[in-house]
């Protein structure tokens, strides 16, 4: 859209701006340099969360070069892992000064479901519950629930494996039960292929087992449709969505966030009185970037700081780019229709919303965002 | 057969020479009373989704706590037993039980409209008074849910502390473990879900030695009450035993109930001796006035009627004076605790932006202040403790009795009362306050100097009056900014007083409620003890009397029957020592 390419625009020239005014400074420059740098690369992804909290595999499972594990200092966005959510991570995820680039993935979410056949749905259920709490919706764009050994093993599951859970479900249900019932039952030593099943275990966990052996007698027979089922129900797809519609489209807005807080750092770390006018400039891209204000907005909706009437506040969600930040994903149909035609006819309706006397002035300002946001997609769609 | 301490209280209390005096034999009912219900609370703590309530109906076999994936308990449950299976609920605000479905009790208590239930179940391990309390997951240490949590704690004969088998003890983990154990010395960790955890043993092993290198003597138990439900359902001995939960049940029953009975035995093995002592020091006296001496026995009783007087006003003196220096004490020391704070806030709001650092600030001040707290708590009750054996130590040895439960109440409940701190107005100037405020400046520059540089002939608007605008804009920008500042930090600097006031005088309250109620206590206590002094006394005085004009025969019948009493309250006082050394 038109308003990102404004803002890599502005914020490429605020970084210039930033290393002229630091030239005396070598420390600052170099870290500008380095930003400078950085703002031209891909987005970068940093996965945080607690020690064993599965970052190490859900990094396999994503298999994306430009994700990394660590902390969330020079990442343009964050993953942030966590099982049941907690008040540390609350307090790890506040002080994010543009809290607009984090999702937070419930990983291991095998585990919060006890390891039943159905604890992935359940898992999903709470990760929907949280997203809707307002403390969290504040701190976080998505919250998502990943079975990271799931999706791992959806990948690299081997011929032998695959074979040995074929042959797991054609043990009599009872039987299969009883082996199922803990893991000390199925490493039980006085039974055969105990390395082979020590294998399945640490690869599937005793819930990727249990799903297994029920795919496979429900018809899952061969390892490439298996292994296809089994990445869609570890929820990594929900997550690639996620990240596609929380980063990766919104890149450049990613980008110029950590550019401005670079910058911002830089600003705080060494004020100069001569430096007044960077300042003013970065608060005023943070102000009027028509992406931070649909993100911030957004949020505002989604933690219900701003009511608006719940079939409005649902058609701004989804044209704030709730679900995606194309023009067709915005307007909530299919690339077909006639797009522009459609989209004339919301600005009507919005900018009717935004003077609407009986609303609130939060209300009305809000309408006037989304009347912003209605003006952008015109525009991108009358461009050639 | 060894004999129980309710059927050695019994016993004592079918002592004629005991159902004599009234004090004494009111004195053993209430402490019958009290044996005779002696509930153990086994509290039941962990974090979030460690499988807290699983656990515990597992162990019991019910459905009665809530389950579910997402967190569930909300409120505490108190399980007891039961003959018929029973439920209620106390909700916000009120006071009395209402009764609910035992189906429904689960449903209730993770919908969060209920502060606490109560459960009755008819199962064997609650029997002798075991009661078991399920809390709602502790999270970092201050949300609501967590100060429910600690009051519980509070009352606990022994904690259960419940993490998963899944991963090792974390930092905070091992934290709460220690501060536990500075509640409930009988501290039990018991890991859960061990059948799915491929590697519970290692786990089990390294927690050990993480719970070795803090210090701490806590034993640990892995369980899996998937296991254990169904071993309950199957009737399979074999699946039980390998759920893990004997060692758990062997645990409340071998450890926590043996030792709360042994407690139960002392106490009643103390108050057996202290009574019998009194009696037979009476019977004593009587037969010494049969004697020639008797007359100096008669005089030796008013002796000690006299010394008793004068013991007695001494402690009552003891008390009130120490009392009241306790109290002040007590003001002092939280006050001077959260002086410190204060300082230190000033400190940091000298220099710091209350609207950038406020969060942080407002964490950092709860966790200070619920410390200074907790701290100025203990010291209460140690100097609480010295009074009582100071003054318990102007009776004799066998006068002083056995120093009550001072039972201080803790503060938790001020603090969860009081709540956070409120955030005082502290938001930044918005950027359109800033443009005016720069405009007025630069407006006034501009017209300055525009004036001026007209008298030059020049335009009122030229390169002089617009620069020199700008610089007054930017001057009144800055300034207007470090006005604000200076505002904000002094907002938050008395918004911080104000708060602690507050709390200075909410806990001070408190501690002052708290410290005369042991004051009440410890009062009525000795008082007890002086008057059984002062009845045996009289007792002895008046019989004197009587003897010493009562005819030979009736005297030495009645000689005869004192021997046997004496020998009675011997044999007494035998089994009332053998109880305390039973385990």
């Amino acid at each position: 859209m038109i308003t990102q390419e404004l803002l890599t625009e502005d914020t490429r020239a605020m970084l210039e701006w930033a290393l002229r005014l630091y030239r005396g400074s070598a420390k600052a420059t170099n870290f500008l340099t380095q930003q400078r740098q950085l703002f031209e690369e891909p987005l970068r992804v940093g996965v945080t969360g607690r020690p064993k909290a599965g970052k190490s595999t859900l990094l396999d499972a994503l298999d994306e070069d430009d994700f990394i594990e660590g902390h969330t200092s020079d990442v343009d966005a964050v993953l942030h892992l966590t099982g049941p959510v907690r008040a540390e991570d609350r307090s790890a995820l506040q002080g994010n000064p543009i809290p607009v680039n984090t999702i937070v993935v419930l990983a291991r979410a095998d585990e919060l479901g006890g390891g039943r056949v159905d604890a992935m749905s359940s898992a999903k259920m709470i990760a929907r519950r949280l997203r809707a709490e307002p403390e969290l919706g504040q701190l976080c764009q998505d919250v998502v629930a990943v079975a990271g050994l799931l999706a791992v093993a959806g990948r690299t599951l081997t011929d032998a494996e695959f074979d040995a859970l074929v042959a797991l479900a054609a043990l009599p249900r009872e039987e299969l039960d009883e082996l199922l019932l803990s893991t000390d039952r199925f490493m039980n030593p006085a039974l055969e292929d105990v390395v082979l099943r020590q294998g399945l275990l640490e690869c599937l966990g005793l819930f990727g087992i249990r799903l297994c052996t029920t795919l496979v007698r429900r018809g899952y027979g061969d390892p490439s449709r298996l292994a296809a089922e089994l990445v869609q129900r570890s929820g990594l797809n929900d997550l690639r969505l996620s990240i596609r519609r929380h980063f990766t489209e919104r890149a450049p807005v990613l980008k110029a966030r950590s550019a401005l807080v670079a910058v911002e750092t830089v600003l705080r770390a060494e004020p100069r009185p001569e430096a007044r006018g960077l300042h003013a400039e970065v608060e005023r891209i943070q102000v009027t970037t028509q992406d931070f204000r649909e993100l911030r907005l957004l949020a505002a909706l989604q933690t219900g700081r701003i009511e608006l009437p719940s079939e409005i506040a649902t058609e701004a969600e989804q044209l704030l780019g709730l679900s995606g930040t194309s023009p067709a994903n915005r307007l909530g149909s299919d690339d077909g229709a006639d797009l522009l035609h459609i989209a004339m006819a919301v600005l009507d309706r919005w900018q009717a919303y935004a003077s609407n006397p009986v609303w609130r002035r939060a209300q009305t300002t809000a309408a006037k965002t989304v009347v912003h946001t209605c003006e952008a997609i015109i525009d991108t769609l009358t461009r050639p | 057969m060894t004999m129980t301490a309710l059927d050695v209280i019994d016993e004592a209390l079918r002592q004629p020479a005991i159902g004599r005096r009234r004090d004494l034999t009111s004195r053993l009912s209430r402490l019958r009373g009290r044996l005779a219900d002696p509930a153990i609370r086994v509290v039941v703590v962990g974090g979030l989704k460690q499988g807290k309530s699983q656990l515990v109906n597992a162990l019991l076999g019910t459905s009665v706590c809530p389950v579910h994936d997402d967190v569930a308990s909300a409120a505490p449950a108190v399980i007891r037993h039961a003959d018929q299976s029973w439920a209620a609920v106390v909700r916000p605000g009120q006071q009395r039980l209402e009764p609910v479905e035992i189906e429904r009790v689960a449903e209730e208590i993770s919908g969060g409209q209920v502060v606490r239930a109560e459960v009755g179940v008819p199962r064997a391990v609650l029997s002798g008074g075991l009661v078991i309390v399920d809390t709602p997951g502790v999270d970092g240490l201050r949300s609501e849910h967590t100060s429910r949590t600690l009051a519980e704690l509070a009352e606990a004969d022994a904690v259960l502390a419940v993490t998963d088998s899944l991963t090792e003890l974390s930092p905070a983990e091992l934290q709460f473990l220690r501060f536990a154990t500075t509640i409930c010395p009988n501290v039990l960790g018991v890991l859960t879900k061990t059948d799915m955890s491929p590697r519970w043993r290692s786990h089990l092993e390294r927690n050990r030695m993480l719970i070795a290198e803090a210090g701490l003597a806590i034993p640990l138990v892995a369980v899996s009450s998937v296991l254990r439900e169904r071993a309950l359902r199957t009737s399979d001995q074999n699946v039980n035993a390998e759920s893990g939960f004997p060692a758990l049940v062997g645990y409340l029953e071998n450890t926590v109930k043996a030792q709360a009975g042994l407690l139960a035995r002392r106490s009643a093995s103390e108050a057996i001796l202290a009574v019998t002592e009194q009696v037979s020091l009476g019977l004593r006296a009587e037969l010494s006035t049969q004697d020639p001496s008797s007359l100096a026995g008669l005089e030796d009783a008013q002796r000690a009627a006299e010394l008793l007087r004068r013991q007695s006003s001494r402690w009552q003196n003891m008390l009130m004076d120490g009392m009241a220096d306790l109290m002040s004490d007590v003001d002092h020391d939280l006050r001077e605790r959260t002086r410190i704070i204060l300082r230190h806030t000033d400190q940091a709001f000298d220099k710091a932006d209350p609207a950038k650092t406020w969060d942080q600030f407002c964490d950092w001040l709860a966790d200070k202040l619920t410390d200074a707290v907790l701290r100025n708590y203990d010291w209460t009750v140690e100097r609480t403790h010295w009074l009582s054996q100071r003054i318990a130590e102007q009776f004799d040895e066998e006068s002083r009795g056995t120093l009550p439960d001072l039972g201080l109440r803790d503060p938790a409940r001020v603090l969860e009362r009081m709540g956070g701190l409120l955030t005082p107005d502290l938001a930044p100037p918005g950027i359109a306050n800033k443009v005016i405020t720069g405009l007025r400046g630069s407006y006034s520059g501009m017209l300055m100097f525009g004036l001026l540089t007209s008298l030059m002939g020049m335009p009122l608007v030229n390169f002089v009056s617009v620069g020199a605008g700008a610089v007054m804009g930017a001057k009144t920008l800055k300034e207007e900014r470090d006005a604000q500042l200076k505002r904000r930090q002094a907002v938050a600097k008395t918004a911080v007083q104000r708060h602690v006031d507050e709390l200075v005088f909410q806990v001070g309250k408190h501690s002052r409620d708290a410290l005369r109620q042991v004051q009440r206590r410890l009062r009525e206590h000795f008082t007890e003890q002086a008057e059984q002094l002062q009845d045996a006394l009289s007792d002895s005085i008046r019989r004197a009397r009587d003897l010493a004009n009562a005819d030979l025969v009736a005297r030495n019948q009645r000689n005869q029957s004192i021997a046997e009493e004496i020998n009675t309250l011997v044999a007494l006082r035998q089994r009332a020592q053998a109880l305390a050394i039973t385990s």
